[in-house]
């Protein structure tokens, strides 16, 4: 068998930590660990594909985490205002229970896939339902003060913020409305700077939100790239995203680290923004381009699903990859 | 004789595995209608991973003729859509629009 130098043309380094002369693929002793470790590449966060939805649908809401999600109603024609409900492990979709009221365009909140919203939507018409579900069942609960399809969600089952969306016909325009969920009931709180629908959203609770992206003009469709951050009384416009879009996807348990996925420029766009708190900074793109997907996880883990056009099912997880690893032996 | 920037192959999407992380990181994937994949042309990591998902390697006319048979059946499932459901008159609501391949 032919050792490491003759295949690679140097002996493995005996190093004691991490060998920073190391070049891709390389391999080097850490005397200090007493492991075999390896440099795979830079350190970057990308997006690997994952096993579809078992229905393809867009317009979707999306909870939870990466490695456990929930994707509940959507559009999937012929036939729409889907009520399928889909909890992911990490691997693999799986059909619950589902919604009581069929809807698309739904607003979303909850950071786990046995505790999670749906609000508004379109079913058609706009719709006010808000259901809750418990791991189970959804149960349906107080609805929004204000029917609107599209609005951004963020927050908890328990305290969660709905921004923004669009009204029925005959306008379909805008709304700045938000109102936030104590876990009874709705409460109209000040509105957004600037009304919008189809925006995404990411926060902990009701006091502390992001909403980014959105079309404020259905008529004319005029995707926006402002951002707004709510602190529980008023919202306030920082930076922008570097790409204006409407109906894309947003991720992140906290307002200042979240992530901007997907859209409509308003052809699909596949780019991926990192929110930091204070920028938006442009990271590796989707590898399928859409919009009207769904999204859960944070902006370190996340994963999106569904979409159009055309209406998919696909899913993809966003993680690190390269860096430093350490060969483990069985 | 043009330098192309692109190459297209079909592949089905098996889900996990099918695009892994380092491999995304490397290449500028560009999922398409009917399975088609767009990645760079001259690279070796796309080669690597064509070959990898097994897949098989189209033209630009043979990928944009797959391409444009999906697309045009999403265009006539949405025509076939009541009014009520085109009323929300935002862009994922529209009718699909078609896409063209760059070679």
């Amino acid at each position: 068998m032919a050792t490491y130098k003759e295949k690679v043309g140097t002996s493995v380094v005996n190093y004691a930590g991490t060998y920073s002369g190391a070049v891709e693929g390389e391999v080097w002793y850490d005397s200090t660990a007493s492991t075999f470790k390896v440099n795979t590449g830079a350190l970057v966060f990308a997006w690997a594909t994952s096993n579809s939805l078992n229905l393809a649908r867009y317009n979707s809401g999306g909870a939870g985490t990466y490695t456990a999600a929930l994707c509940f109603g959507g559009a999937a024609p012929p036939g729409a205002y889907k009520t399928n409900t889909e909890s992911y492990n990490g691997t693999n979709w799986t059909e619950v229970n589902d919604m009581n009221t069929g809807r698309e365009y739904i607003g979303d909140a909850g950071t786990t896939n046995t505790a999670a919203l749906a609000f508004g939507g379109w079913k058609p018409g706009t719709a006010s339902e808000t259901e809750l579900w418990n791991g189970t069942n959804w149960t349906n609960v107080n609805g929004l003060g204000t029917a609107r399809y599209g609005p951004a969600g963020c927050g908890t089952s328990t305290s969660a913020l709905a921004s923004g969306g669009n009204q029925g016909a005959p306008s379909y325009g805008p709304l700045g409305n938000v109102e936030t969920w104590n876990g009874s009931n709705w409460t109209e709180v000040t509105n957004l700077n600037v009304a919008r629908g189809s925006s995404a959203s990411a926060g902990a609770s009701n006091t502390a939100g992001l909403v980014f992206g959105g079309g404020p003009n259905p008529a004319g469709i005029n995707p926006a790239d402002l951002t707004e951050t709510w602190n529980g009384s008023n919202w306030t416009e920082v930076n922008d995203l570097n790409t204006a879009r409407e109906s894309l996807a947003g991720t992140g348990a906290t307002n200042t680290a979240s992530l901007a996925v997907g859209g409509n420029e308003p052809g699909v766009t596949a780019k991926t923004e990192s929110w930091n708190g204070t920028n938006w900074t442009e990271v590796n793109d989707l590898n399928t381009g859409r919009g009207a997907l769904a999204g859960a996880g944070t902006n370190a883990l996340a994963v999106v699903f569904g979409g159009s056009s055309p209406t998919q099912g696909t899913t993809e997880e966003w993680s690190e990859t390269g860096g430093i690893k350490t060969i483990e032996t069985s | 004789m043009a330098h192309k920037t692109y190459q297209y192959c079909v592949a089905e999407n098996w889900g996990k595995g099918f695009i892994e992380h380092s491999e995304s990181s490397k290449i500028a994937f560009s999922g398409l209608p009917g399975n088609v994949w767009r990645v760079p042309a001259h690279n070796k990591h796309a080669n690597l991973w064509i070959a990898k998902v097994a897949g098989s390697v189209k033209t630009l006319d043979e990928a944009q003729a797959i391409v444009d048979a999906v697309v045009t059946a999403a265009q006539a499932v949405w025509d076939a859509l009541p009014d009520a459901d085109k009323a929300p008159a935002l862009e994922n609501n529209k009718r699909p629009t078609d896409i063209t391949l760059e070679e």
